[in-house]
């Protein structure tokens, strides 16, 4: 028997396998399988297929069913390339790297994430970084290899797969605590099948209108420049000048946040949040952040026309997915999310559940009055109502300016905002702020003293869990935050809601492009769209009454786009046109 | 690694003899806050003896069980408050006030002891006093604050119009808040106690 074979004896599975395959993915497109390694770990069965063996198999050469654990690291990778060969997809996941990432995550690891990261933390051999980097290139060559290249991959993705061998007797009693711990692994791989279907499918693109923006890039920039400066005169060329916008701050007599160095603050963050007090800064803003789009071109769509880039998912600390913000169209420029556009005869839906981190916030906090504002349908008039700044049956009509005021404060709160931070985002004054604070910490008694228990129990090294186990321990290099404590459970939660609803939905064939944040992203047939909104509505209710529990869900919300129509994000829109009707100038320019 | 990176309390600590069904996630739910089982708790370590500010919003424990007459001695320097026994009180004339202890708490929770001011025995009213207890008072069912009017000798009670919520008091009875605010030595019941013998130039 092998170095790499082991009893595992507390894996109640008939056979484990642990898998890897070798691929070509240029940007956006889907994964081309190169080649295949399979180990059983208990038996040392070796399966070994090149590409043609792959392409010839209806199939995994091994059972998948639910008596057989496919262990993978990142496993999205190997079922996308199921999903290439037609393959059915192993039921029984156990993703090393998500549970490298559950045992580590509030801890520093010693070399990161990946498979070398993982072994190196638990001091077993691997094949060097710089060896491996080789070979990927090799294989990201796309061949044609010769016999002896053919050689060297396989041999290569054995010794990952023998790596996995090595790793998983490691990781086994870290997995096997309880059949909870198991479950919520279990769980995880279950997800990282949704993530591969979503990545396969990705989402429709403009390609004309892309290319169109690309090619004309740099002189949009300029048009965009010399369209909205003229309201404030800061920009020399492509240069922003301070000198200039201090003047402008002045003429305008709008007070602005300073360093301690007494510079003005010009990150984004301020600049949004004084955007917010203060319309007149929004258009500058949108220009600052559309010239720092330097390269629309990292944009990664395939030659099919759909965006596709790794979700990365389980990346943050709250198991949020975090995909590259240049390569995937869901990233901060919301004016860009115009380019998605529904093929002809289909439609996209974005559907996502109303104040998530609210109905999180009091369902597990218990906190019955602020669940019950929730259920209003509107939990910022009712936090209003509920603190005695609006009469009962106010509504945001009626109340409009308290509502907003009210709005900033439930959000902020979410976040361990400060009043000070909560005044600036929300053009109030801090003392207001500060009143609208207590306010909230008088109201919701019960969620505060969960969230004081949740963040004490991670500040003294406890383990913070979400309904399905994802943990957070703040261990070795951690960073305490109160405050990122304070928001970890909704933060984190929403993603299982969402993770929940992802493997749902594209286990019952629905076509979901893309998880984002509390949302997703649904295409069907024109003809079929409403029913399938229908399905995933029921979906994401069951998603979040398994977070929620006691029978408790959270609304729907609905924006769909028909084909020729394009999808908008309202906070882009005004850009999105800004821009749109410099391309034809810019072109006609261009054409003579 | 994570070795003390422990479950739950409430979920089984049996090792999987059947694996886990993953598209049954119900059955592996945490029910619960996990975090209660680290245990931590807000402590009342201290309790001031002060009046109310006259920037903050107050009220007063309505049950009579939450308060006491007693004689206070305060050193303004040294911004301390002793609780005097009546038989050593006689020792100092002049130092000590009879006040009413009443548990308070502002909108910050903060809790603390309000010394508000009794009649004086020759029945003198004094203006500072009478409103002085009136805010107390009203205290006991609204918001209050209170400020200094210097025109008009007395205080300016302020009762709060908006609407808010009740103080959520410590779970504590009176005698922990008078054990905590006047221990370590904060209660005179001798002559030889030190700050005794400090004001009678003894020391």
């Amino acid at each position: 028997m092998g170095s790499e074979m082991s009893a595992l004896p507390n894996l109640p599975f008939r056979e484990v396998w642990a898998v890897d395959f070798e691929f070509i993915a240029p940007p956006g497109g889907r994964p081309d399988p190169a080649c295949m390694v399979a180990l059983e770990l208990r038996t040392g069965r070796l399966i070994r297929l090149g590409r043609n063996d792959l392409h010839a198999l209806s199939q995994a050469p091994f059972d998948t069913g639910p008596q057989t654990l496919f262990v993978a690291y990142f496993a999205s990778a190997e079922i996308g390339c199921f999903l290439a060969l037609g393959w059915p997809s192993p039921e029984r996941i156990l993703d090393l790297f998500t549970e490298f990432r559950a045992e580590t995550n509030g801890t520093q690891t010693l070399a990161g994430n990946s498979l070398l990261g993982a072994l190196a933390q638990f001091g077993l051999p691997s094949i060097g970084g710089e060896e491996k980097q080789d070979m990927r290139d090799l294989i990201m060559g796309g061949g044609p290899w010769s016999r002896d290249e053919q050689v060297a991959i396989l041999d290569y993705c054995e010794s990952d797969v023998r790596a996995l061998g090595r790793l998983l007797p490691e990781m086994e009693p870290m997995i096997t605590t309880s059949s909870h711990r198991l479950g919520w692994a279990l769980l995880r791989g279950r997800y990282m099948a949704a993530v591969a279907s979503m990545e396969w499918n990705g989402v429709p693109i403009d390609t004309d209108t892309l290319h169109h923006l690309n090619l004309n890039w740099e002189s949009l920039q300029l048009g965009l420049i010399e369209e909205i400066d003229q309201a404030y005169g800061v920009y020399e060329g492509r240069s922003f000048r301070i000198e200039k916008f201090e003047a402008f701050l002045t003429k305008a007599n709008i007070a602005w946040p300073r360093l301690d160095t007494g510079r003005l603050a010009l990150g984004d963050d301020v600049f949004r949040a004084q955007a917010k007090a203060h319309p007149i800064i929004v258009p500058l803003r949108e220009l600052r952040h559309a010239l720092s789009e330097l390269r629309l071109n990292n944009l990664a769509v395939g030659t099919d026309g759909r965006n596709r880039t790794l979700l990365s998912p389980f990346k943050s600390k709250t198991a949020r997915n975090q995909p590259s913000n240049s390569k995937f169209i869901f990233g901060p420029s919301v004016w860009l999310r115009g380019l998605i556009k529904p093929e002809m005869g289909h439609s996209v839906a974005y559907l996502d559940w109303s104040s998530q981190e609210i109905a999180i916030a009091a369902a597990l906090s218990g906190d019955d009055a602020m669940w019950k504002g929730y259920a209003t349908g509107d939990p910022y008039i009712a936090f209003a109502i509920q603190a005695g700044m609006a009469p009962e049956g106010a509504t945001a009509r009626t109340h409009k300016d308290t509502r907003n005021r009210c709005k900033a404060i439930v959000l902020g709160v979410q976040y361990g905002m400060s009043a000070k931070s909560m005044a600036l985002n929300a053009g109030l004054h801090e003392a207001e702020a500060r009143d609208l604070l207590l306010r909230h910490r008088e109201t919701y008694r019960t969620f505060w003293a969960w969230a004081d228990q949740n963040v004490n129990a991670g500040l003294m090294g406890g383990t913070l869990y979400t309904r399905f186990g994802w943990p957070i321990r703040l261990g070795f290099g951690a960073n305490a935050n109160s405050r990122s404590l304070l928001n970890w459970p909704m933060q984190s939660n929403g993603a299982e809601m969402m993770r929940l609803a992802c493997c749902e939905g594209t286990e019952t064939g629905l076509k979901i492009c893309a998880p984002i944040h509390d949302a997703l992203l649904l295409e069907a047939p024109r003809d079929r769209i409403d029913d399938h909104i229908l399905q995933l509505t029921g979906i994401l209710q069951h998603a979040s009454e398994l977070v929620l529990g006691d029978g408790r869900t959270c609304g729907i919300d609905v924006d769909v786009v028909h084909y020729p129509d394009r999808y908008s994000d309202e906070r882009g829109e005004v850009m999105w046109d800004r821009v749109m009707s410099l391309l034809p100038e810019v072109n006609d320019v261009l054409a003579i | 690694m994570t070795s003390e990176n422990l479950p739950p309390q409430d979920i089984d600590i049996d090792k999987p003899n059947v694996a886990p069904n993953p598209f049954d996630p119900a059955r592996f739910a945490i029910k619960g806050n996990p975090a209660e089982a680290v245990g931590v708790r807000r402590v009342l370590v201290q309790v001031p003896v002060r009046k109310p500010t006259k920037q903050e919003f107050v009220r007063a424990h309505p049950d009579p069980q939450y308060q006491m007459q007693a004689t206070i001695l305060e050193l303004h320097v040294a911004k301390e408050t002793y609780v005097v026994v009546p038989e050593v009180a006689g020792a100092i004339p002049g130092e000590t006030r009879p006040v009413t202890l009443k548990a308070a708490i502002n909108r910050q929770g903060t809790l603390f002891l309000w010394p508000v001011p009794l009649p004086t025995p020759d029945g003198r009213t004094m203006a500072w006093h009478t409103t002085h207890r009136d805010a107390a008072e009203r205290a006991e069912e609204k918001w209050v604050r209170m400020v200094a009017n210097m025109s008009a000798s007395a205080y300016d009670v302020f009762e709060a119009s908006a609407e808010i919520a009740e103080p959520d008091w410590p779970n504590h009875t009176f005698s922990k808040f008078l054990e905590i605010a006047f221990g370590n030595g904060r209660v005179i019941d001798r002559e030889d106690h030190p700050v005794l013998q400090e004001l009678l130039g003894r020391m």
